[in-house]
């Protein structure tokens, strides 16, 4: 019997250019602190081995501080046995990356930069496949199939997209690279727990194959939270127990709001946000779509613009909201003259199908403006 | 509103008294009187009670206290559509504002209150309409000119006054341009533009849109340098991968060691080769001996056959030479004998010849002196008569120097001696001429002379005359001017000839013809002496004696004998010929018997050279052949010995055949050692090469991945996405304020154009009293008439007389009042000395539009030019001044 932490796609060194300096100091570091969060977690739940299955690190050359720091914090919980084994984004083709981290690693990694079992515990072997190249173009896993001594826990350890089992053409591959891996690889290599990195959301592919998710998320793509996986493999052939302690720190929310000339689009606004004293660790992206007035419009923009020193980040794209023009907002620029007649034209124009998109958003823009600016005079 | 009185109590010049217009009617009402009268304390006070808060202590308000001091009051009574109302004001003290009915004095509002009602009467004050419609005295221009502060706030306020006045009037607010609110929407969009952008269009300098532009700019800079040393370090990295690999691939043993075997076979090879070559040497060798050998032996045969044959040959010609040297040597013999005979036939020949010429030559001397003889005699008789006449031509020439008289000297006479005849001839046509007929032979003289019979002799001067035997006559002609005059001019042609006779040495002209012939026949001598030497001597005489002295010089050469008979040069001639011919040919043969000899004597030595040669030859060819009696011997010997050294030549090269045929080709072993070698030397040399590369690419990697180029990269492609989503956002931003601005400013010129329609429609009426085809222009910004057209002419505003800028100025503000009042606002027109410009016809014509305006609404005109406002008629109220009571 074994239990271990299954995890990937730490991505340490993540640069997150889209965001200010201060937004990217704070996720650089959430992504480094997931290895202490990763140790507490195993500790909590009874595991004394950590398997990290691919893209530990974001880059194929990281900074020197990035893999320093990693390989320190990784020594401090020398309680632990971290398995490490190159993923896509840090391929055995950085062979710099794994030269030093062969060369400076503390005593409690053990790195799989070969295809090769590996004996982590008495009758419990370790099958690794590391990602030669980023694209590395056939079903690496096969490697699995390797034997190991009679009646040994077989645990396989692989990175890469799986393609759908259900026999369709979908796939779950994070970068959208080839998917190759056969989802009853367990099945095929007598795996007692097949575990996989690449797909940033957790998901239990089959009874024995997961994909753990990465601890810490960097997305909007994947809505649940971080998690690991806590495996306890009971004896041979026994379906594996996965626990999934949360790992995550920074939080990020997507919210699309659709919306229609009559909805209350401040409320629905308000009642998707999360709480107060969480904004501060999330990341939020909010859009809209579906037509609105221009006055509800305003108001959304100014409720955003409320709510957003409340977050670490707060991103809106309204530009997928059209607007509707009634009577009452034109009126409430100008119930007639030149004001009006100028609102009344902008309107027209965005909506004229004569014009591009791009026209009719420039036109919609400038009657905004002119809402507001006639608003502020009025 | 009309005014119906207006009481004035304690103001200005009106101190302690109460002041009182009443009787003001509905249409226009004139208050003229002179000046100091207090017109403009009537219009001031008006101004204060209707525009200026009583609570006030301003100078509007202080120039109204009289210098007396106290409170200043202003009362007014109104009627408007809800009745009749009293408004009054007390300002500085008891300060204070009533409103209240005038029928029965009940108050409607105080203070505050009453200062509302009395804005909302007058539509806002002063910002309203009715500010429009006070025409203080000269003000009476559209707006005030000057650029002060308080010009401009009056400007704006009465700008604002106009377009409030023209939107509400219109009362098509479709058409208006927006008013105010437009300006300030204009302004909040041209603010926020500003902030983004030039007026070209282009980024503002250090705005928000141009920043992002620059931090554009200085990402793409800053990711195409990351995107280099990222390629750098992934080529680094693939470089190294490939240099590993390769490094491995050479550093194998097993190719190491197969690298070496093929080396070592390469070197048994090429040392088998070169020990078989070294036994085809060897062959070789061999070969070439027995080959020299047999070269040798055919030549010792072949050298005794040859001296055989050259001993018979040499010893032929030998025997030839001698024979033909015995025959030339005859010849030779022959040839000399005659060649003596025909050197005697030359030399008497030559003998011959020598005598004649020596003959002809004396002969041809004779002949020479004789005739140089000849030739002395001619040219001295030529001399001869060539020096007589040399001599008369000197001498003639003699004569001619001595004779000074010429023709131009006696054309000269001549003319003189005309001159002094018509001079006598005239002064004796005027003077006393005396003549004389004897009756006997006494006879009478004058001046020493006998006087002629019957000749007429003028008495020019007082003569006196001999009568013989009867004593002296004198006859004195007396003086007379005539006859003065006569007598000068014969005196002076009389001294003009003497000159003339002694410039040509005569005393008189018949001398002067005399020499002059004399002369003519010198000259003709000279003529006459120099001719004939001409022809006697044409070349000169120096030349004919240079000619002769050279003829007797060279007859004296000629020393002949000129006594000895002369002979006959022609026959001497053709005799010298002949023996010419003769010695020519004595010597032609004589020549060619020399020539032959000459060769014969040279072919002689040939022969016998070539005999000599001949007999060398032959003793050398005896030398070579040898002994005579073993020369057959020795021929047999050597064909045996060639014999032998064909069978030794032909088994060396068998051997020799035989081992080059199966020789290995020494080049190819060589080569292909060499290739070993090289192959084992370039792997180490690729080896190190591979080494060395690694340790560089090693270093690049190290200093490339220590940079975090990729993190950094994909970090700074990450802020690139987001820097051009806000460059982006800032350029719609942009692009939709331009059309906010151009949709506004069109909309709003869309409006001008029918906005001043109504004041249009106002105040052409007007104009029309004034000009017939008159039409004003309106400024847009200004929202005043900036031009006038008269008669399809445009004429600026400013370029008009004062007095018709004032009549529009007037007009202009009576149109608005129109306006004013069409919306059930009429407000009394108050002009205060308006009119100052205008001439007489112009003024009544404007009466006329004030009569016109007055129909609907009070016009108020104070003035103090009694007679011209006589014409405006209206009516005239009364005016009361009493002290407080």
């Amino acid at each position: 019997m074994i239990r271990f932490l299954h995890s990937s796609d730490l991505h340490l060194g993540k640069p997150f250019g889209r965001f200010p300096e201060d937004v990217r100091g704070r996720l650089k570091q959430a992504r480094h602190d997931v290895i202490g969060r990763l140790a507490q977690s195993a500790r909590n739940g009874g595991a004394s081995v950590i398997l990290l299955a691919g893209d530990t690190f974001d880059a194929e050359t990281p900074a020197p501080s990035v893999v320093r720091q990693a390989l320190n914090e990784i020594s401090r919980a020398n309680d632990l046995k971290w398995v490490i084994m190159p993923g896509n984004h840090d391929s055995l083709a950085a062979s710099e990356l794994w030269r030093t981290i062969l060369q400076d690693k503390p005593n409690n990694v053990t790195l799989a930069l070969t295809p090769e079992p590996l004996q982590i515990s008495t009758g419990v072997f370790v099958l690794p496949t590391p990602c030669t190249t980023r694209n590395p173009g056939r079903d690496l896993t096969e490697d699995m199939d390797q034997p190991t001594s009679e009646g040994a826990l077989r645990i396989g350890l692989g990175h890469g997209g799986i393609t759908d089992f259900s026999g369709g053409e979908a796939t779950l591959s994070e970068d959208g690279g080839a998917a190759i891996i056969p989802p009853d690889r367990a099945e095929r290599s007598g795996l007692d727990y097949l575990a996989l990195g690449d797909w940033h959301g957790q998901i239990e592919v089959g009874k024995r194959t997961w994909f753990s998710g990465s601890p810490e998320r960097d997305s909007f793509k994947h809505q649940k939270q971080a998690s690991a996986n806590l495996v306890s493999l009971n004896g041979p052939r026994a379906l594996p127990e996965v626990a999934t302690p949360t790992t995550g720190q920074i939080d990020w929310l997507s919210l699309t709001l659709d919306l229609m000339p009559e909805d209350d689009c401040v409320g629905q606004l308000n009642q998707n946000l999360p709480e107060l004293t969480k904004r501060r660790d999330t990341i939020a992206k909010i859009a809209a779509t579906g037509r609105i007035g221009l006055q509800d419009k305003t108001k959304l923009q100014q409720a955003i613009a409320q709510i957003e020193p409340d977050f670490l980040s707060l991103e809106q794209d309204l530009t997928h909201l059209r607007m509707t023009h009634d009577t009452a907002d034109l009126d409430a620029i100008d119930t007639a003259g030149a004001l009006r007649s100028a609102g009344q034209s902008l309107a027209e124009r965005s909506q004229d199908p004569v014009l591009s998109a791009e026209e009719q958003e420039i036109a919609e823009n400038a009657l905004s403006m002119l809402f507001s600016f006639a608003a502020e005079n009025s | 509103m009309k005014l119906r009185s207006l009481t004035l109590t304690n103001v200005r010049k009106f101190g302690g008294q109460t002041a009182t217009i009443s009787g003001i009617g509905d249409g226009v009402t004139v208050i003229s009187e002179a000046n100091e009268f207090g017109k403009s304390t009537f219009f001031d006070a008006l101004y204060a009670l209707f525009f200026v808060k009583y609570s006030t202590a301003g100078k509007e308000v202080k120039s109204l206290q009289p210098r007396s001091g106290g409170a200043v009051r202003v009362q007014a009574e109104l009627e408007t559509e809800t009745g009749r109302f009293v408004i009054e004001k007390s300002f500085l003290a008891q300060k204070r504002a009533t409103v209240s009915r005038a029928d029965n004095g009940t108050l409607i509002a105080q203070d505050d209150e009453a200062e509302k009602w009395i804005a909302a009467l007058m539509d806002r004050g002063l910002e309203g309409p009715a500010g429009l419609l006070w025409v203080r005295q000269g003000t009476t221009a559209l707006e005030p000119a000057g650029s002060a502060g308080a010009d401009k706030t009056e400007k704006e306020k009465l700008l604002g006054a106009r377009r409030d006045l023209l939107s509400s009037v219109a009362g098509e607010i479709d058409k208006v341009t927006g008013g105010r609110r437009m300006d300030r929407v204009l302004a909040r969009c041209r603010e926020e533009l500003a902030k983004l952008a030039t007026a070209s269009g282009k980024a503002k300098a250090h705005g928000p849109w141009d920043a992002e532009q620059k931090e554009i700019m200085a990402l793409e800079a800053r990711e195409a340098e990351l995107d280099a040393k990222c390629k750098e370090l992934s080529k680094a990295l693939s470089d190294r991968k490939t240099t590993e690999a390769e490094l491995k691939n050479w550093g194998q043993v097993a190719a190491k060691e197969e690298r070496q075997a093929a080396l070592e076979q390469a070197r048994e090879t090429h040392a088998h080769a070169l020990a078989h070559a070294d036994k085809c040497t060897g062959a070789k060798g061999d070969f070439d001996l027995k080959s020299l050998q047999h070269t040798n032996a055919v030549k010792g045969l072949n050298d005794l056959l040859k001296a055989a044959d050259a001993l018979k040959k040499a010893a032929d010609a030998e025997a030839k030479l001698r024979s033909q040297l015995q025959e030339q040597d005859a010849d030779v013999a022959a040839a000399k004998a005659e060649e003596q005979v025909a050197q005697a036939d030359l030399t008497v020949a030559l003998k011959a010849l020598q005598d004649l010429r020596a003959q002809r030559d004396a002969a041809q001397l004779a002949e020479l002196g004789r005739n140089a003889r000849d030739q002395v005699a001619r040219l001295a008789q030529r001399l001869e008569k060539a020096e007589k006449h040399r001599e008369k031509l000197e001498e003639a020439q003699a004569r001619l120097a001595g004779m000074a008289i010429t023709q131009e000297v006696l054309d000269k006479i001549n003319r003189s001696h005309g001159q002094l005849q018509q001079a006598k001839a005239t002064a004796d046509a005027q003077n006393v001429t005396l003549s004389v007929i004897y009756d006997s032979a006494v006879r009478i003289s004058l001046g020493g002379g006998e006087l002629s019979e019957n000749t007429p002799i003028p008495v020019y001067s007082k003569q006196e005359i001999a009568l013989p035997g009867i004593g002296r006559l004198t006859v004195d002609p007396g003086a007379r001017a005539d006859e003065d005059s006569g007598r000068k001019a014969v005196e002076k042609a009389q001294a003009a000839l003497d000159i003339a006779l002694a410039a040509a040495q005569v005393v008189s002209l018949d001398r002067a013809h005399q020499a002059y012939a004399a002369r003519r026949d010198a000259e003709h001598q000279v003529e006459l002496a120099k001719g004939v030497i001409d022809t006697v001597v044409p070349e000169g005489l120096d030349a004919l004696r240079g000619a002769l002295a050279q003829a007797r010089a060279t007859a004296g050469d000629q020393d002949s004998d000129v006594s000895a008979e002369p002979v006959d040069l022609a026959e001497m001639t053709t005799a010298l010929a002949i023996a010419d011919d003769a010695a020519g040919l004595a010597r032609t043969r004589y020549d060619r018997n020399r020539d032959n000899l000459g060769r014969l004597r040279e072919t002689y030595a040939q022969t016998r050279a070539e005999l000599a040669t001949a007999e060398a030859t032959l003793a050398q060819a005896k030398g070579v052949y040898g002994d005579v009696e073993t020369f057959p011997e020795r021929r047999d010997a050597a064909a045996r010995q060639v014999s032998v050294c064909e069978i030794s030549l032909k088994d060396a090269a068998e051997v020799l055949e035989g081992l080059t045929a199966n020789a290995p080709d020494l080049d190819t072993t060589k080569a292909d050692l060499k290739r070993a070698e090289t192959v084992v030397e370039q792997a180490e040399k690729r080896i190190r090469s591979l080494q060395s590369q690694l340790v560089e690419t090693n270093a690049k990697i190290r200093a490339r991945a220590e940079d975090g180029v990729e993190e950094a990269l994909t970090e700074t492609r990450g802020q690139l996405d987001m820097a051009r989503a806000r460059e982006g956002r800032y350029s719609r931003e942009v692009a939709a304020l331009n059309l906010l601005v151009r949709e506004l400013e069109g909309r709003r010129t869309q409006a001008r154009e029918v906005y001043f329609e109504p004041v249009q429609r106002e105040l052409q009426p007007l104009l029309s009293i004034l000009h017939e085809d008159a039409a004003l222009n309106f400024n847009p910004e200004r929202l005043l008439p900036d031009g006038l057209a008269r008669s399809g002419q445009q004429e600026d505003l400013e370029e008009l007389s004062g007095g018709t800028q004032e009549q529009i100025a007037i007009l202009t503000r009576l149109a608005f009042a129109r306006l004013f009042a069409s919306q059930g606002h009429a407000m009394p027109i108050i002009l205060d000395d308006a009119l100052v410009y205008s001439d007489d016809d112009r003024i009544v014509k404007m009466f006329t539009a004030l009569h016109r305006v007055a129909a609907d609404q009070q016009v108020i005109v104070f003035s103090c030019r009694q007679m011209a406002f006589a014409k405006l008629g209206g009516e005239r109220p009364d005016v009361t001044v009493a002290p407080i009571a």
